[in-house]
C-alpha cells in the first residue's frame, strides 16, 4: 500500500508569528514601566501588579475551565489584562481592589463576550472604570514617588491651577500618577520596541499623541505637558493599540487614534475628570465597527 | 430644598416622564399598526420554533405566513402529523398525512487505511480536501456534518465512533440528506426494515482493499433469500420490500454484516 | 545597482508577503529521470472536459502518440511519454469525490532520447495564427504553471478583446521551486520563439518578460538577447508573493488593473507561463506534443534539491528517491508550491502537465497547526494581494452568512494562501473561504436550475 500521506489545505509553511509569542512579547514590552512604578513606588506597587495579574490569569482559568468547560490554553492574554490594569491603578491602593478590578475585567470586560477576540471594549480599562466609578476616592489618592504621602497628579494640578513638575520630572516620571503611567521613558521604550517589532501599528500611537498635541497647541497648553503627564502615553501604545478592540483597517486605525486623541483632551479640559484616556479609549472602542464600515478595503479591480 | 422635597421632586419629574413616553408609545402603536392575520400568530404559537428551514421557509413565522396564506398544513417536517393535526383544526382545513420517513446513516466505516486529515473538522472541507483521493469514496466520514443539521438532536455517535440515526427523535425532515455531501444519508419508509450498510459499488476486491465491513459483492445474500427479494445491480444488493418478509437470512448469510433488519421506530410521543 | 533598487522597490499591488528561509536550487541543471516500469498518464490534466481514451490495452505506444483525443472545445489532447504497450484504463480518485481515468502503460526498456531542439528563427513569422493555435491543440499544451488551462482556448480571445501584450511570467513566486527560472537560463532561446509565436497568435505588439529581482542569472541572460528586439523588454519586480498571478503581474507590468471577476483580456494581456511558451515553441515548430516537464524536488526532507525533466506519468516517489529524501523525516509531500500546493494523495501519484515541483517537508518547516481565535490582528487584511478582508470573509462562512461573505469579495479571492500564511492564531482561513465559494456557487446553481 505504501505510506498514508497526510491530507491539509495550505499554505503548507508555518507563519512566521504566532498568538503566543505577540502577547509575550507584550508583556516584555510593560516590564520598563513596571519596573519604573516599583523603582518610584515601592513595594507596595509590586505587590498591586502581582495580585492584578494573579488575580486575572486564575480568573480566566477557572472561568474556561469550568463555566465554559473547555481546554485552557496559555496564550499570554491574561497576564497582559492583568499588568494594563494594574500599571493603571494608583500605586498606594489596597491589593484587594486590584483584585476586584482584574476579575471584573476578565469577566465583565472580556469572557461574557465570548473570550479571547471577541470582546468589543479593552478589559483592563473596562475593570479600571469600574473600579473608579465604584471606589472613586480611593482610585484618585496618589502617592509620590519613594514616599507614602499622598500628592496630587499633574493633570489634577493642571485642572486646579497649581504649579506643574517640570517636563523633565514628567518624562523620566518622577511625578504622582498611576503606578505605570508616570514614567515616559519606561513607557516609550517599551513602545517604540512594539512598533519596531511590528506588534502594534504605528498609526495608533501617532494619532492619539498627534492629534492631543495639536489640540494643545489649538489652546496654548504646552505640548510637553499634555503628552507626557497622566496615562496618555500609556493609552496610546499599549491601550489604544490592542487589537482585539481597535480597527482592523489602517485608515479605521488613524481615525479611532485621532477620536481618542481628542476625546481625551476635550474631558481633560472641559470636563469633570482631570484624566479622559480610559473613557476616551472605551467610547471610541464602541465606535469600531462603525469605523470599519466606513474604512472597509477596497477590493483590486472593484468599482467604485 | 430640603432632602426630602429634591426626592419627590426626582419621583415627579421621573414618574411624570415614564408616563409621558408610555402614552406616547402606546398610541404610536395604534396608529401605526400592522394588521397581520392573528390566525399567523396562531400557527406560529403551535409550531415547534426550532427556526431550522427544514420546511424552506424563513424559520417558524415564514412557515406560518406560508401556511395560512395557503401552503398545506402539514408543512413542517419536524412537527409532524401532530402538529399538521392541530393547525388543520385551527384553520379548518384538513391535514394530509403521509408515512413520517426515518433518516438512515448507509454506512459504518471501519477502514484498512484510515486517511489521515487535518483541518476543519466538516464533513464538507474534508469531502473537498480528500473526497475519492484516499480511502473509500463513498462511505461515511466521520465529522458530523449532519449532527450539527439535525434540528432535534437525533443523530449521534455510538460506542464505535460511528454515525446512527435515534429514530425516537428523527422526524424525517431531511437536512441531514441534504447535509451530506456524500448522500450516505437516506430517508426511508416504515416497512423497509431490512438496510444494506455500504454504498460502495467498487468491486469486492476495491471494496476490500479500503474498508473491512464494505459490501464484497459476493451474491451470498441473494442466494440466501427464500422470497427472491435481493439482486445484485451494480456490486451492491438491491432490495425488493414487496417481496422481503423481514425473515433475516440474508443477514445471516452475509459474510460482512453488511446488512441488518432495523425495526422501524415511531415517533416518541412527547 | 538596478537589482538593489527593485528589491526595495515596494510591489505594485497591496499586500502580498515575503517568504524568507525556503532556498530554490537556482544552480541545479535540469536532470533527467527515466521512467520505472509502469507510468499512469490520467486523461485530465486540464481544466475542462476529461480527453475521451483511443487506446485500448494491448496497444503499443511512442513518445508523442495519441492517448486520448479532446471533447468540446474546452479540453485537449492527452499524449503518451513513453514508448510501451497500454496496460488498460485506471481510475484516479479525486479530491471533491470525482473520478479521473488515466492510462496505465508498461514502460518498454529502450527509451528513445529526447532531441534538443534549434531555434530557426526564420521559420516562426512564417506560421499564421490559426496554424499556431491549431498546433497547441493538437500538441495538448495547457497552462504549465499549474492552472491547466487549455492553451489554445487562451489564445483564441473574442474579437471584441483584442491582446496587445503578452506576458512571460518567469517570476516563480511560490517558495522552493526553481522549474521555471532553470528552464529560462537553459533554453532561453525556445522561451523567446516562444513568446513570438504567442505575440503572432494573438497579434499583440509588444512582449515582456517578468522575473522576481534575484533572478539574476536569468535576468541577465534574457537583456542579452532581448536587446536587439524593439518589441520585448525584461521587467524586473520586487520578489513578493504572489508576483507571478496573473492580475498583479498585469499590474506591475502594465500598470492596468484587471477588472473584479473579469479575465485578463478584459485589459489587452495575457499572461503565460515559461514552461508553457518553450512547449508552444516545440509544438508549432517541431509538432511536438507535451510529453515532458520540468519539476523541482526540494524541501527540508530532500537531501539533494533538484530540478528533474521528466515524463509525464511518473510516480513523485521516483522522483523523491531520486533527490534522497528521507521518509523519516517528511511530515509531509505537497505537489507544487507550498502556498498553493496540495498535499500528494500517495506516493504513486503521477507527475502530469501541470506539477511543477514536489516538496517533501518536515515538521519544523511546517510550524504549528492548532488554530486559536482570531484576535483581530489585521494581518489577514494587510496581506491579502486582491485587498479583501479574509478573516471577515472566513468567519462569514463559517456561519453560513453567504450573503455577507459574497459581499464582501469571497469570489474575488485567489486561494493564494497569504492571509493563512500571516494568520499568527492559525487559522484555516483559505479552506473557510474556499468552502464560502463552493457554497455560493452552489446557491448560484441551484437559483439558475429552479
Amino acid at each position: 500500500m505504501g505510506r498514508i500521506l497526510l491530507q491539509s489545505p495550505g499554505p503548507h509553511l508555518g507563519s512566521p508569528e504566532q498568538t503566543r509569542q505577540i502577547m509575550w512579547l507584550v508583556v516584555l514590552s510593560l516590564l520598563p514601566a513596571s519596573l519604573a512604578g516599583v523603582y518610584f513606588f515601592g513595594f507596595g506597587a509590586l505587590v498591586v501588579l502581582a495580585t492584578s495579574v494573579a488575580a486575572a490569569v486564575v480568573t480566566e482559568y477557572l472561568w474556561i475551565k469550568y463555566v465554559r468547560g473547555k481546554e485552557v490554553r496559555a496564550d499570554g492574554s491574561a497576564v497582559v489584562t492583568g499588568l494594563l490594569l494594574g500599571l493603571t491603578l494608583p500605586p498606594g491602593i489596597s491589593p484587594l481592589y486590584a483584585f476586584i478590578g482584574a476579575v471584573v475585567a476578565i469577566i465583565l470586560g472580556k469572557q461574557v463576550y465570548g473570550g479571547l477576540g471577541s470582546n468589543p471594549f479593552n478589559p483592563a480599562l473596562v475593570g479600571r472604570t469600574f473600579l473608579l466609578i465604584s471606589f472613586p476616592v480611593v482610585m484618585t489618592t496618589w502617592q509620590a514617588p519613594w514616599d507614602a504621602t499622598t500628592t496630587a497628579t499633574p493633570l489634577s494640578l493642571l485642572a486646579t491651577g497649581g504649579p506643574l513638575p517640570s517636563w523633565g520630572q514628567l518624562f523620566w516620571g518622577n511625578v504622582g500618577g498611576s503606578l505605570g503611567e508616570t514614567s515616559v521613558l519606561a513607557l516609550a521604550l517599551g513602545g517604540l520596541y512594539l512598533i519596531y517589532k511590528g506588534y502594534i501599528d504605528w498609526r495608533i500611537p501617532t494619532g492619539v499623541l498627534g492629534s492631543a498635541a495639536l489640540f494643545s497647541l489649538a489652546l496654548g497648553i504646552p505640548v510637553t505637558t499634555t503628552l507626557f503627564s497622566g496615562g496618555l502615553v500609556l493609552g496610546a501604545f499599549f491601550m489604544a493599540t490592542d487589537y482585539v478592540t481597535s480597527p482592523v483597517t489602517p485608515a479605521g486605525r488613524w481615525l479611532f487614534a485621532i477620536g481618542i486623541g481628542l476625546i481625551t483632551m476635550v474631558i481633560r479640559q472641559f470636563g469633570g475628570y482631570p484624566e479622559g484616556v480610559s473613557f476616551a479609549i472605551l467610547l471610541m472602542n464602541a465606535a469600531v465597527p462603525l469605523l470599519e464600515k466606513l474604512t472597509w478595503p477596497k477590493a483590486m479591480g472593484a468599482v467604485q | 430644598m430640603g432632602v426630602v422635597q429634591k426626592i419627590i421632586y426626582a419621583a415627579l419629574l421621573m414618574g411624570g416622564l415614564g408616563i409621558t413616553f408610555g402614552l406616547i408609545l402606546a398610541l404610536v402603536e395604534r396608529r401605526f399598526r400592522v394588521e397581520t392575520d392573528p390566525r399567523v400568530d396562531q400557527v406560529e404559537e403551535v409550531l415547534p420554533g426550532l427556526n431550522c428551514g427544514a420546511c424552506g421557509q424563513a424559520g417558524c413565522r415564514g412557515a406560518a405566513e406560508a401556511i395560512v396564506a395557503g401552503a398545506e398544513v402539514g408543512l413542517c417536517p419536524v412537527g409532524g402529523a401532530k402538529v399538521a393535526a392541530i393547525i388543520g383544526e385551527l384553520l379548518g382545513r384538513a391535514a394530509q398525512s403521509g408515512p413520517v420517513k426515518k433518516a438512515v446513516i448507509r454506512c459504518r466505516p471501519d477502514l484498512k487505511n484510515p486517511p489521515i486529515y487535518q483541518g476543519i473538522e466538516t464533513c464538507l472541507g474534508y469531502q473537498t480536501l480528500i473526497g475519492a483521493a484516499q480511502g473509500c469514496a463513498y462511505g461515511c466520514i466521520g465529522l458530523g456534518d449532519c449532527v450539527a443539521v439535525c434540528p432535534v438532536g437525533a443523530i449521534s455517535r455510538d460506542e464505535e465512533g460511528r454515525m446512527q440515526v435515534n429514530e425516537e427523535l428523527c422526524t424525517g425532515c431531511g437536512l441531514c440528506v441534504k447535509a451530506c455531501p456524500r448522500s450516505v444519508i437516506a430517508l426511508r419508509e416504515e416497512g423497509e426494515d431490512l438496510q444494506l450498510f455500504c454504498l460502495n459499488p467498487g468491486k469486492g476486491k476495491e471494496v476490500l482493499a479500503v474498508c473491512n465491513s464494505g459490501c464484497i459483492a459476493c451474491g451470498l445474500c441473494v442466494k440466501a433469500c427464500p422470497h427472491g427479494a435481493i439482486k445484485l445491480e451494480g456490486n451492491l444488493p438491491v432490495i425488493n420490500y414487496d417481496l422481503c418478509q423481514n425473515c433475516g437470512a440474508c443477514v445471516r448469510k452475509c459474510p460482512k454484516s453488511c446488512l441488518e433488519i432495523k425495526e422501524y421506530v415511531a415517533e416518541k410521543v412527547s | 545597482m538596478a537589482l538593489l533598487s527593485q528589491l526595495f522597490k515596494r510591489p505594485a499591488y497591496h499586500g502580498g508577503v515575503e517568504v524568507y528561509g525556503p532556498r530554490r536550487p537556482l544552480a541545479e541543471p535540469i536532470t533527467r529521470i527515466q521512467p520505472p516500469e509502469t507510468v499512469v498518464i490520467p486523461l485530465s490534466q486540464h481544466i475542462g472536459a476529461p480527453a475521451k481514451p483511443v487506446v485500448e490495452a494491448g496497444a503499443e505506444v511512442e513518445v508523442g502518440s495519441v492517448l486520448g483525443e479532446p471533447q468540446g472545445f474546452v479540453s485537449t489532447y492527452i499524449h503518451s511519454s513513453v514508448k510501451g504497450v497500454v496496460k488498460g484504463l485506471v481510475t484516479l480518485g479525486r479530491p471533491g469525490g470525482g473520478r479521473v481515468s488515466a492510462v496505465e502503460i508498461q514502460v518498454s526498456a529502450d527509451q528513445p532520447e529526447r532531441s534538443s531542439r534549434e531555434v530557426d528563427w526564420d521559420r516562426l513569422s512564417g506560421f499564421t495564427p490559426e496554424e499556431i493555435k491549431d498546433k497547441v491543440l493538437k500538441a495538448g499544451i495547457v497552462g504549465m504553471g499549474g492552472a491547466g488551462f487549455p492553451t489554445h482556448v487562451k489564445l483564441s480571445p473574442p474579437k471584441d478583446k483584442p491582446i496587445d501584450s503578452v506576458i512571460v511570467n518567469a517570476c516563480e513566486c511560490e517558495p522552493y521551486l526553481a522549474a521555471d527560472s532553470r528552464l529560462v537560463v537553459e533554453a532561453a532561446p525556445e522561451l523567446l520563439a516562444g513568446l513570438r509565436l504567442a505575440m503572432q497568435a494573438v497579434g499583440a505588439k509588444k512582449g515582456y518578460i517578468a522575473f522576481e529581482a534575484d533572478r539574476v542569472e536569468g535576468i541577465k541572460l534574457l537583456r542579452q538577447l532581448t536587446a536587439d528586439f524593439a518589441d520585448v523588454e525584461v521587467k524586473v519586480l520586487p520578489p513578493k508573493y504572489p508576483q507571478g498571478s496573473e492580475k498583479h503581474l498585469i499590474k506591475s507590468v502594465l500598470g492596468r488593473t484587471v477588472p473584479l471577476g473579469a479575465l485578463p483580456m478584459e485589459v489587452g494581456a495575457l499572461v503565460q507561463n515559461v514552461a508553457t511558451l518553450i512547449s508552444i515553441y516545440r509544438a508549432v515548430l517541431y509538432d511536438e506534443p507535451v510529453t515532458h516537464r520540468v519539476v523541482t524536488v526540494n524541501g527540508g526532507a530532500v537531501a539533494n534539491p533538484s530540478n528533474f525533466l521528466v515524463p509525464i506519468g511518473v510516480p513523485i516517489r521516483v522522483l523523491l528517491e531520486a533527490a534522497g529524501w528521507s521518509e523519516e523525516d517528511c511530515a509531509k509531500v505537497v505537489l507544487g508550491g507550498p502556498m498553493m500546493g496540495k498535499t500528494a494523495p500517495s506516493l504513486e501519484e503521477p507527475v502530469t502537465k501541470t506539477t511543477s515541483g514536489v516538496l517533501a517537508l518536515r515538521q519544523a518547516e511546517l510550524g504549528p497547526t492548532e488554530p486559536s481565535p482570531c484576535i483581530r490582528c489585521g494581518r489577514c487584511l494587510a496581506a491579502c494581494p486582491m485587498g479583501l478582508y479574509p478573516g471577515y470573509i472566513a468567519e462569514a462562512g463559517i456561519h453560513n452568512d453567504l450573503e455577507a461573505a459574497e459581499k464582501a469579495g469571497a469570489m474575488a479571492c485567489l486561494e493564494c494562501g497569504c492571509c493563512a500564511y500571516s494568520c499568527p492564531g492559525n487559522r484555516p482561513l483559505v479552506q473557510e473561504i474556499r468552502e464560502a465559494k463552493l457554497k455560493i456557487r452552489q446557491n448560484q446553481q441551484e437559483r439558475k436550475g429552479s
